[in-house]
């Protein structure tokens, strides 16, 4: 409607279009759109989409869950890294369609639940369904003939069916359906399957209040008296919520003050560590008495709503780089991080203030080196003979122009690889143990290796909504194990007089199908004949 | 907020109280910090009447390494050499430094008035900033 005229409006309807078979009015459309999208098929579909979509979250590095990983693998991927940068592989929970999948789900859910809240809330205070003219014809009935009065049978089919937990409908007597009892049990499979829908619901908020506001940051901290601080500042890497807030980070710091490893000495895994456990003192705010707190693996300490975990641990070997003059251009311990379970490290050490040239090394660091057949090898993750192999570059390391670089990468595109001075063909490696210290050539300065000391790797997070995640997952089992043990069931006792005496008809009728209702009818009719009214077979009439 | 500085001398920004203070968060091995901290010893040199500058060294795991940044561009401040960020916790809650580099500016009160969050533009700019914080009455 995007024409105007001159002419004063007339309330002319045009005339109605034609509507060919088949063709849908935008209502239609819409309300039909919408019968799709909740569907159960849909939501199915869609839960398997979102297991998919999980996938490569799984496979491919995730920025979120491991920021160095990620960094590592998008430089050994040049061609892929571009390709899956544009699919947001490396952040897929983070990603839009990732959202679209669990967003759909969400509508398709809500659309699910809310018309059956209704339609359950009226069946819930509905009475039991009227007995059918003619219970014989129920798949499940039996027959018997009392001399009881039609009234005491009714009465005390009430009472029987009362006590199996079954819900009596009131008679009216005199009214229709007054020859018969009316009863039912079981509605809260209905309920339950309900409790179990609403409970995906709930769970799935719970996710998205922890991913909204919550955090996750990771960081490696010095053993020997190295602590953390939680600020922006301290962390290596961060995965912060769309919605997070750093002014609502808890001023907590902590110390490491101990470190041990349980190393396994002999078997199949000799070299691996058993376990590790650090002993931190901590502070919940700059105020607050500091407490001791032992980290295990598995054993997070919360504080306030924020977690530590204890995830990993490794070495910084302790070198002084000296320059041509001999002033110490560099000194103190380097994290090396770990290639595998052993704990064979990679590093880089740095030393922008050498004259007459900046002097970075990279290379390898062994914690327990052994030469077998002239290669090194290491042979366990604890340091029992440390060695490191390091490859020298002199010139500039990039770290002037201003622009962020890891420190964990050497950049050597303005820097000159040092050669062997004997052979000017072959790079120059210095190995060194503790306490040697080796002279470079060309008086570039001296590299002494001093000691070794241990790191830890910590993760750091922060998740609302965690409480809700998991009550909405117990929720959701419960609703999940009503909805398939508790069988609705209904019952019906009709007493009328017959030619023999009073003609008692008992149906019961299983709503959930494939259940097996004979104990059930058995029971019935045996609590009511009871003993009082002596040893008369209930005649059994089925139709298979 | 206090510290020991990278002789290991106390440093005190609350006896600071009553100037208009900067504070610099830096880490030697990060290029910003190299880029920016020419500028920022200018500035103090600059504003030598009007305003305190005091470093806050996070990050570095030996003492040396920030003393020989602090050598390197001849930084005429003290700096607290806090390795584990404690120096930054009272921030707390507030306009805290997010980055390294992160400038702070406390006014005459000791109330946070201005913060950098990463390099500082340039000098002149944020000489004119700390000016106009330091003209303000001192009776807030």
């Amino acid at each position: 409607m995007s024409t105007t005229t001159d002419q004063p409006r007339t309330s002319a309807p045009g005339p109605e279009p034609e509507r060919r078979s088949g063709e849908l009015g935008f209502v239609e459309l819409l309300r039909w759109t919408w019968r799709q999208l909740t569907s159960m098929r849909t939501a199915l579909i869609l839960l398997l989409l979102l297991a998919l979509a999980s996938v490569p979250g799984s496979f491919i590095p995730q920025k979120g869950v491991d920021a160095l990983k990620t960094s590592t693998w998008q430089g050994q991927h040049p061609k892929l890294t571009p390709i899956y940068e544009r699919l947001g592989l490396f952040e897929v929970y983070d990603s839009p369609w990732f959202a679209a999948i669990y967003l759909l789900l969400g509508l398709s859910v809500i659309g699910c639940v809310v018309p059956r809240l209704r339609i359950y809330w009226k069946a819930m205070r509905a009475a039991p369904v009227r007995a059918p003219r003619y219970l014989t014809r129920m798949p499940d009935h039996a027959t018997y003939t009392t001399d009881a009065s039609p009234e005491e049978v009714l009465e005390r089919a009430e009472r029987v069916l009362r006590e199996r937990r079954f819900r009596v409908a009131d008679r009216s007597p005199g009214g229709p359906g007054a020859d018969a009892v009316a009863a039912e049990k079981g509605k809260l499979r209905e309920a339950g399957n309900l409790v179990f829908h609403f409970s995906i619901l709930v769970v799935m908020v719970g996710f998205a209040i922890g991913s909204l506001f919550g955090y996750k940051g990771g960081v490696i901290v010095p053993v020997d008296g190295g602590g953390f601080s939680n600020n922006l500042t301290q962390y290596d890497d961060f995965d912060p919520g769309t919605f997070f807030d750093p002014a609502g980070m808890e001023p907590f710091s902590f110390q490491i003050q101990d470190f041990t490893v349980d190393w396994v000495e002999s078997g199949r895994n000799q070299g691996m560590s058993r376990g590790f456990v650090s002993e931190i003192t901590y502070k919940e705010s700059p105020d607050s008495p500091q407490k001791d707190y032992h980290l295990r693996v598995n054993e997070p300490l919360s504080i306030g709503g924020t977690d530590v975990f204890l995830i990993g641990h490794g070495y910084s070997p302790v070198v002084t780089i000296r320059d041509g003059t001999g002033k110490v251009v560099a000194t103190g311990p380097t994290v090396f991080l770990p290639q595998g379970q052993d704990l064979f490290s990679f590093g880089v050490i740095k030393a922008p203030y050498a004259n007459p040239d900046q002097i970075g090394l990279e290379g390898v660091f062994y914690p327990t080196y052994v030469k077998i057949d002239g290669d090194p090898i290491n042979v366990m993750g604890d340091d029992r003979n440390p060695t490191l192999s390091m490859q020298v570059y002199r010139g500039d390391l990039g770290l002037d122009d201003g622009s962020p670089q890891s420190v964990y990468i050497l950049d050597k595109d303005r820097a000159t690889q040092v050669m062997r001075p004997d052979d000017p063909e072959r790079p120059l490696r210095i190995d060194l143990q503790p306490g040697q210290r080796v002279r470079l050539p060309n008086g570039l300065g001296s590299v002494s290796f001093d000691g070794v000391e241990e790191w830890n790797r910590v993760q750091i997070s922060r998740t609302p909504g965690m409480w809700l995640t998991l009550s909405g997952v117990v929720a959701a089992l419960i609703g999940l194990m009503g909805s398939l043990f508790i069988r609705p069931r209904r019952a019906w006792v009709r007493a009328r007089r017959g030619e023999q005496g009073i003609l008692v008809e008992v149906a019961v009728l299983d709503r959930s199908g494939g259940a097996d209702v004979t104990p059930e009818l058995d029971a019935v009719v045996a609590a009511l004949q009871g003993r009082d009214d002596g040893p008369d077979d209930p005649r059994r009439a089925r139709d298979e | 907020m206090a510290g020991e500085d990278l002789q290991g001398d106390p440093v005190s920004v609350t006896k600071m109280r009553g100037k208009v203070v900067v504070i610099n968060v830096w880490w030697s091995l990060c290029p910003p910090c190299r880029t920016e901290m020419p500028e920022l010893v200018e500035a103090s040199e600059e504003l030598g009447k009007d305003a305190e500058f005091v470093g806050i060294n996070i990050r570095d795991n030996a003492v040396e390494s920030a003393r020989l940044f602090a050598e390197q561009f001849k930084v005429p401040y003290p700096s607290i050499y806090s390795p584990d960020g404690q120096a930054l916790l009272p921030f707390a809650g507030t306009l805290s430094p997010r980055t390294i580099p992160s400038t702070v500016v406390l006014d005459r009160q000791g109330r946070i008035a201005a913060t950098v969050i990463g390099p500082i533009p340039s000098k002149n700019t944020f000489v004119d900033l700390v000016e106009g914080i330091a003209a303000e009455p001192a009776d807030g």
